[in-house]
Parts: structure tokens; sequence; C-alpha cells
């Protein structure tokens, strides 16, 4: 038992320290998309709307309106594509995710900027898995987390333990998401 | 502690700034399809390689594996297994890769409302997913209904490569 105790210290304990970061980065991009319902976790988003009586229907000038249109409401160089989602929408692709929507019949023009939260479009982007070898990190990961639940049960005896106070938390952690799956 | 700390954003920096690479190729455009052309030619073309041109709409926010290609008329969704780099939104592009089909019937929309299957979007209600499956499954039927036919088949493409056409 006192072996098993040391090694448990000792695998908790190193294990943890390597895994910090990574624990950091799932914490923050777990909140983060726990919330997608009120924010976008990924980027900052403003949106402006104003009109315009420039001509953007298609026709040869199309381009050439675009680019005056973007000279106003931004820079003609953070022009990408452009294309008709339906018969009255213009959608004009800009630089950085940015993008333009324009009713060529009323002149509306709606304007969606995007800029990457730091941090957090970094967290979030790792916590979707981008790839076979963050899948392989990521298991490893999850598979030390169960280790740290088991060797918690090792780490500290008497009253502080698990047959202790410890007991407890052990108790009302698992009580706690059983509840949750009996009444939602 | 400094040194926690340094080695953490080391591997923030390491693992964020890698974007997965996609695979690019070079060949020549003449069997490239535009997405009016896959239209009509999708029901053929089933389980077989191809190439086709659009805008990219954009990427999907929430897995980043799936691409909604665009045009004037048509419009195309691309699947990966890996993540798709965010920075090919509105750009126009090439795409290769296999035509899969999916056939939606009664069968299908039955599924569609009693599979108790995982939220897209996370944070949404359980209630509010199960009446956005309600509500699709009910759509299809329309669609059905309207057109007289058993049965709806759309088309995407399992990506392979994308490259950017020659100007």
């Amino acid at each position: 038992m006192k072996g098993l105790r040391k090694w448990s210290r000792i695998l908790h304990r190193d294990i943890g320290f390597f895994f910090i970061g990574t624990s950091i980065i799932y914490g923050l991009s777990g909140i983060a998309l726990n919330h997608l319902k009120d924010w976008n976790p990924s980027y900052f988003v403003e949106n402006k709307t104003f009109t315009t009586d420039l001509d953007l229907k298609k026709s040869a000038n199309l381009k050439e309106n675009i680019l005056k249109l973007l000279d106003k409401i931004d820079n003609r160089e953070n022009y990408k594509q452009h294309y008709f989602p339906s018969e009255n929408k213009l959608k004009i692709f800009l630089t950085g995710n940015s993008s333009v929507i324009v009713d060529i019949y009323s002149g509306e023009v709606n304007i969606e900027y995007l800029k990457r939260r730091p941090i957090f479009y970094e967290s979030n982007y790792l916590h979707y898995n981008p790839n076979v070898w963050w899948t392989w990190f990521s298991d490893a990961f999850a598979f030390s987390l169960i280790l740290f639940a088991v060797t918690s049960f090792f780490m500290v005896k008497g009253k502080k333990g698990p047959i202790g106070r410890g007991g407890i938390y052990i108790i009302a952690g698992i009580v706690i998401p059983i509840l949750f799956m009996i009444f939602t | 502690m400094k040194k926690t700390i340094i080695v953490l954003f080391i591997a923030l920096g390491l693992f964020s700034c890698k974007e997965n690479k996609q695979k690019t190729e070079d060949n020549n455009e003449s069997s490239v399809l535009t997405l009016a052309e896959f239209d009509k030619k999708a029901g053929e073309l089933a389980g077989k390689e191809v190439e086709v041109i659009g805008i990219v709409d954009h990427v999907c926010k929430h897995s980043g594996k799936k691409i909604f290609l665009v045009s004037d008329s048509s419009n195309l969704h691309i699947e990966s297994e890996t993540r798709f780099d965010d920075k090919l939104t509105g750009e126009e592009i090439i795409f290769k890769g296999i035509v899969e089909e999916m056939v939606i019937d009664e069968a299908y929309c039955q599924k569609l409302e009693t599979d108790d299957i995982k939220a897209h979007g996370e944070g949404e209600d359980k209630e509010k997913v199960n009446e956005k499956r309600k509500a699709q499954a009910q759509e299809y039927r329309d669609e059905m209904k309207q057109k007289g036919v058993n049965e709806l088949r759309f088309y995407s493409v399992i990506y392979i490569s994308h490259r950017k056409p020659k100007i």
C-alpha cells in the first residue's frame, strides 16, 4: 500500500505538470464553447449597416463598383471575391474572413468585421481536434484524466482521504452528474 | 515557475499557429466542373472522383471539417476528416474529392425525428435541437410531396485535395 501511495503521488504530480498547458487549453475552450449561444468564442464580431447608391446589379461595371464601395467602407485592397447568394443579395468577401452583404435593390449594406480572439481562437481550434496527431495527444490527455482520478484514491490516507472527507467529495462528484442525467 | 509559463506559451504557439496542411495539387483545369455543371451531373457521379470549382462561403465554425462552396446558382458541401484552414473563406478554389450521395426518404425522416443524437451546436437545449430536427424532417416531407417523389437525393464531396485555379 505504501508503494502504491508513493507511485500514485509521483504519477499524479509529474503527469499533472506535463498536462498543465493542455488542461488550460481545454478549460478555456470548454467555457468558451459552452456559451456559443451568447458569443462568438473565436472571433470579435463588429456589424455596421448603411446604404449606398452605387449600382451593384450584375453588369460589366460590377467589379469596379464593388471596389468603389470598398473604398468608402473599408479598403479595396481587402477584396477577395463576390457572388450573388440570391436574386437581390450580393456577398463580398474581404480578407480576414470579414464580409459585406448588399441588398442590390434597396442599397442596404451590412458589413461584418471579424477579428480573431487571441488565445481563445487557438484553444478552440485545438478543442475541435484539428488532425490525427492532436487526436493522439488529446487521447493521452484524456487517459491521464482517468489516471488522475484513480491515483487520487491512494494519495492521501486518514480523515482527509477517500475513507473520510475525501469520500464525501467523491460521492458528491459522482451523484451530481447522475442527477443531471435523471432530471434533464 | 517562469519555465512552466514559457513552456506553456511555446506549446500554445506551436500547436495553435500550425493549421493542418491540406493537400494542394497542380493539375490542368479542363475537367473541372462548375457547381452548376456538378448539379446537373451529380446523379451519375456518385462514388466517382471529381474536381469542382467554387467560392468558399464559409468553413464550418464548429468542426472546421466542412466547407460550404458556392456560386451564383448553386452550392455544395465539401467534407473532410481533417480541419480546413479558415483562411480559405472567400477564395475561389478547385476541390478534388469523391462524390457522396445521401438519400432522404420517409424512413430517414422518422429516424431524424426519433434519434437522440448529439446537438450540433454546443450550448443548444436538447428540446431546441429536437424541434429543429423535426422541422427539418417536415421540410424534407414537404419537398417530397411538392416534387411528387418518395425520396430526395443530396450530394456532397469527400475531400481529397484542393488548389487555386490558374488565373
